[in-house]
């Protein structure tokens, strides 16, 4: 039994000098070790659609949809991460549900947990829009790779009007009319999701750092760095020197909330009329940590476009300081700043490791369905990289 | 040499652009997305190619050059084998691309232990003047990798990198 709080500083010390690497969430060590050992069993096979669609139509039973009817089947386009379907059952009435089915490649750009997905739009349903849980296969062992499978969310990701082809979002502008409707629902649905009691939910697969007040800003150091570590294709000295440079400086966090950890455009839809929010998506990275987290990814340059005014806007939607002065004031939190630059270099490392060092591997190891993309996606890790130099050099400099 | 292949890269992507892109099924957004990408990955690597050892050159240099200042910086016996690779580097008369490629890396993951020594000797100048020599090297890396990506359309500032020709030399 511990008989005295760790403190932070303590945690500096032995992160740095004895470059701990274990201490990270349980379930997310538990994935990267299955993610090593599934890896050596490609190269992947992007998933027959046709035998998928069998297993799924043989599995409605087993899944509570008893007298449900498979009426249609197709592979949507996009999703990096999974391979995505979407279905329609018919359960007898006549009425047609449509659903999308999201399925694990054997290595994603990031390695996540369905189980977790599925536990946090249940817990955040009413709270904030989403999909709804119609089923979750977190082990594989129904339709052959870990799955699940949601009700389809009618909406659009960008503004009808711009026509530019973006990849995830990114790139994604709105104008003044834009802007003046979906930033209140953004900055709504961020702050709910960090005032949501996530202790009384039921989060089976989740664990919270409430060990010390530096553990939220350490597990998501190990993690990512494991990442990293594991996935490089190539010696970056520029994330050596990130790495340490976060464990030299991580922050204390006393009061952990749910982080979204993928919040920005691209990944919340919208009605095109009206421009009434519908869902906000891509969960898979949720965690307990540090509010700090999501506004230093909202800020990520590469989510960032310019206003009408030159003004850079972040998730093309808001200033930086307008971004703090809205959060603060919508949640009564402080922002602080160290801790805001802390994971904003975190969040472009998150960033760097994923396109140069998860995305190139995969592909070079043939491991997903969208080999093609990644490796067209990795040369984004160069903006991250010069990103944190920036960073860290300003950090260094005050 | 003959055809070359500049010949064979442009006459595949006609292929694909004229041939095969029309007759994907419309409604088949996966397979439409990704010939796309197929077909600018095989333009970019028809404007690369004539530029590819020159890149892998200008990667190798700038990397020695960190190299020699870390080494400087760095004590032994993490600074001694930045040093040696660094000379080997130096002394070696590698010639072809993949030769210069895994040098660079050799080099690069050298550089990379002696980085973590550093940070976890804890001298604090060492620490930051490693740390600026570090972003000093990313300054130049960056324009020359974000030069070389940019038709990726991924990079929001891709209209401020200079043409690659002008950062390396041709093959």
């Amino acid at each position: 039994m511990r008989t005295a709080p760790l403190r932070t500083d303590d945690v500096r010390e032995v992160s740095r000098v004895g470059q701990i690497r274990d201490e990270m969430e349980p379930r997310i060590a538990q994935l990267m070790d299955l993610k090593l050992a599934r890896r050596e069993t490609g190269p992947y096979r992007v998933a027959n659609s046709q035998e998928l669609e069998v297993r799924l139509a043989a599995m409605l039973p087993a899944i509570g949809q008893d007298n449900a009817r498979l009426t249609s089947f197709g592979r949507m386009p996009g999703g990096a991460s999974k391979e995505q379907f979407f279905f329609a059952v018919d359960r007898g009435g006549g009425e047609e549900e449509r659903l999308v089915l999201r399925v694990d490649p054997l290595e994603a750009i990031v390695e996540t947990c369905r189980y977790r997905e599925a536990e946090v739009l249940n817990a955040l349903r009413g709270i904030v829009p989403l999909a709804q849980v119609r089923f979750v296969d977190g082990d594989g062992s129904k339709l052959g790779a870990p799955s699940m499978a949601t009700t389809f969310v009618n909406g659009v990701t960008k503004p009808p009007s711009d026509g530019n082809l973006t990849i995830s979002g990114v790139g994604t502008s709105f104008n003044a009319a834009w802007r003046e409707r979906l930033l209140p629902q953004f900055l709504g649905n961020l702050t709910a999701i960090h005032k949501f009691d996530w202790r009384k939910a039921d989060l089976p697969h989740f664990s919270a750092p409430l060990d010390f007040p530096g553990q939220a800003a350490l597990w998501q150091v190990n993690w990512w760095t494991r990442v990293w570590r594991e996935d490089a294709v190539a010696p970056y000295p520029m994330l050596t020197l990130a790495e340490q440079w976060l464990r030299r400086n991580l922050p204390e966090c006393r009061e952990p909330v749910l982080v979204h950890g993928d919040f920005r455009t691209g990944n919340f839809m919208f009605d095109a009329e009206t421009g009434e929010m519908t869902a906000v998506l891509d969960w898979e990275l949720a965690h307990i940590g540090d509010f700090h987290e999501d506004l230093a990814w909202i800020l990520q340059r590469l989510f960032a476009t310019p206003a009408e005014t030159g003004e850079l806007m972040a998730c093309g939607l808001i200033t930086r300081e307008g971004l703090i002065k809205a959060y603060e004031s919508a949640t009564g939190s402080t922002v602080n700043r160290r801790t805001l630059a802390f994971y904003e270099i975190l969040c472009a490392f998150k960033c760097a490791a994923m396109n140069l060092g998860t995305g190139s591997g995969i592909a070079a190891r043939g491991n997903n369905h969208q080999d093609v993309l990644l490796s067209w996606m990795a040369p984004v890790g160069h903006v991250f990289c010069n990103e944190i130099a920036r960073l860290i050099s300003e950090e260094m400099a005050s | 040499m003959t055809p070359g292949f500049e010949i064979r890269l442009s006459s595949m992507i006609k292929a694909l652009e004229q041939v095969v892109l029309p007759a994907v099924e419309p409604g088949n957004g996966f397979a439409t997305e990704q010939l796309a990408i197929t077909i600018g990955q095989l333009e970019m690597l028809r404007l690369q190619w004539p530029y590819a050892h020159g890149y892998a050159e200008r990667c190798l240099d700038d990397i020695v050059a960190l190299g020699r200042s870390v080494a400087h910086h760095a004590s032994s016996p993490t600074g001694d084998a930045v040093m040696d690779s660094v000379l080997l580097a130096g002394e070696s008369d590698a010639s072809s691309t993949d030769e210069l490629i895994a040098q660079r890396d050799r080099i690069g993951n050298v550089i990379c232990a002696a980085i973590e020594d550093i940070a976890i000797q804890g001298d604090e100048h060492k620490w930051r003047t490693v740390a600026k020599l570090v972003i000093e090297h990313e300054g130049l890396a960056h324009e020359r990798n974000r030069a070389w990506f940019a038709r990726t359309g991924m990079d929001p500032q891709s209209s401020e990198w200079p043409p690659i020709q002008t950062l390396v030399r041709q093959n």
